[in-house]
């Protein structure tokens, strides 16, 4: 089973519906520009990546997930560029039978990811007029 | 013999280029060399120690060969999400 992992220039559009035969849970996540980072405002986030490394390990990362954990399917989106405050650069959407199993590879998906693919971001740091 | 780095995210940055070449007249080193090499030739680059290297699109270890004909990245703190 082929597993949709797409990397896209710019911030992530809207989802569309979705779900998987046989799911009863259906968890979708997706990580969101914060106005503030280090505590700094912040007008984006400059996302970087080493794409093809990023794609081959986001694409065993959510394989390993689906086996793992029993899962139904598995969808992940991820920005690189410019991502402004308050747009999504990140989406994981998980259909499986029951609760307990998506939202442990939720977190376990999400934890991995941010310790070892290479995606990389670089604040915008809003200036200041004076 | 030149090795061609890659250089994403903070560290591109802070070169200004998405890629150094470097001469090194070893046909093959280690990963920490390669590193050593790096940190030597462009001091600029403060946060090469605590950076990886993916050769060949993988994470390799300090002792791991590295030759002039891989595809060699160096890979800071990655912060996806």
């Amino acid at each position: 089973m082929s597993i949709p992992v797409t990397i896209v220039d710019g911030p992530l559009s809207d989802a569309a519906p979705w779900s998987a035969p046989g799911a009863g849970a259906v968890l979708s996540f997706e990580g969101v520009v914060r106005p503030t980072e280090e505590g700094a405002d912040i007008d984006a986030l400059e996302y970087d990546a080493y794409r093809p490394m990023a794609q081959t390990m986001l694409e065993e990362l959510a394989r390993e997930m689906l086996e793992l954990h029993g899962l139904e399917a598995v969808t992940v989106e991820h920005a690189v560029g410019r991502v402004a405050v308050g747009q999504t650069s990140f989406r994981l959407r998980i259909a499986s039978q029951h609760r307990v199993e998506g939202l442990a590879a939720a977190a376990e998906f999400i934890s991995r990811m941010k310790d070892d693919i290479p995606l990389f971001k670089i604040p915008v740091v809003r200036e200041v007029m004076r | 013999m030149t090795y061609r780095v890659m250089l994403f995210g903070a560290e591109a940055a802070a070169a200004g280029e998405r890629s150094l070449d470097l001469e090194i007249p070893e046909g093959s080193v280690t990963a920490d060399e390669l590193k050593l090499h790096l940190s030597e030739a462009y001091p600029g680059l403060s946060g090469v120690p605590s950076c990886r290297v993916a050769v060949n699109q993988k994470f390799v270890g300090g002792d791991e060969i590295v030759t002039s004909d891989d595809e060699i990245a160096l890979v800071g703190p990655v912060s996806g999400g």
